[in-house]
């Protein structure tokens, strides 16, 4: 049996178990370096991301082997591959962050980096209220103290 | 002392994101979206003018290289910005320019100009004489 045939089982924090290839199970760096590291097991538990999540983490890495496994055509298959990740992360902002924190503990650089830049996109001509709502920041500054610190910053609220 | 902590609302309970992720977030932003998040929070300002956050920022500034633009009117300048067009043999120079700031030209510039040049991290070639001034390659 070749190596890419091997199955592997990622266990959810649920318990739940998703059967995936072992290549695909390597797009997730935290995996691969176990599997380097001598980890013979055909099972292994995700214990921080749940059900959910796991599921579309795996579907993005299959999605991204598949593709990266098909000969010739690259310039189709590339655009085919930006199509599917703008559809991929157009989730509510909760996924997104939930998709984010998974990405970044599993270490799947692609993902993570799709999905930070998802967020800035969405932020980038927010006001400082907003932002404050989408993170659950608290405003601790004074109405003075505020007042100061958009004076200063003056420039970057002009439209 | 005082934490910040980063947690959507929905699942404040569970979910908060470490402070790494979130300055790799923001340092995806526009300078200019940058500048409004220095309002957001006490807390949160000082991190987005940390050597470690300018340096990530100018990384990836970088990767997506601007034109800064910078015109007199009156006794105003006014800062816009452009992608650096990727194919300049293309027969194709129309791109949109985003207004980043305008200030007023006087001998010195002011502090909140000082900060605006030198959050680009390049130095600014300019002469308030001419009408119209094309500055170096720019980021942000």
């Amino acid at each position: 049996m070749s190596e890419s045939n091997k199955k592997i089982s990622l266990i959810s924090s649920e318990g739940e178990a998703f059967e995936v290839s072992e290549a695909v199970a390597r797009e997730f760096e935290i995996v691969a370096h176990m599997l380097e590291d001598g980890c013979s097991g055909s099972s292994i538990p995700i214990t921080t991301v749940d059900s959910n999540i796991l599921g579309k983490v795996i579907e993005y890495c299959t999605k991204h082997v598949e593709v990266g496994n098909v000969e010739g055509n690259s310039e189709k298959a590339e655009k085919d591959l930006e199509e599917f990740d703008k559809r991929f992360i157009a989730v509510e902002m909760n996924t997104l962050f939930s998709l984010i924190l998974a990405a970044n503990y599993l270490n799947v650089k692609g993902l993570l980096n799709i999905g930070c830049q998802k967020v800035a996109d969405t932020i980038k001509d927010m006001k400082p209220e907003e932002v404050r709502s989408i993170f659950n920041i608290e405003n601790d500054y004074t109405p003075a103290e505020e007042e100061v610190v958009r004076k200063e910053n003056e420039w970057a609220f002009q439209p | 002392m005082n934490v910040l902590t980063f947690s959507p609302p929905v699942t404040r309970s569970s979910l908060s994101i470490p402070d790494d992720l979130v300055l790799e977030i923001f340092s995806r932003l526009p300078l200019k979206a940058i500048t409004r998040c220095r309002c957001v929070s006490k807390l949160l300002a000082p991190m987005l003018r940390s050597q470690y956050f300018t340096e990530s920022f100018l990384i990836k500034s970088f990767a997506r290289p601007q034109l800064l633009f910078a015109c007199k009117d009156d006794s105003k300048l006014f800062f816009f910005s452009s992608p650096q067009p990727e194919n300049p043999e293309e027969n194709s120079y129309v791109v949109a320019a985003n207004h980043l700031a305008r200030f007023p030209c006087s001998d010195r510039f002011s502090a909140p100009t000082s900060g605006f040049f030198s959050c680009y991290g390049f130095s600014l070639i300019m002469n308030c004489e001419l009408e119209n001034v094309i500055c170096n390659p720019s980021t942000g």
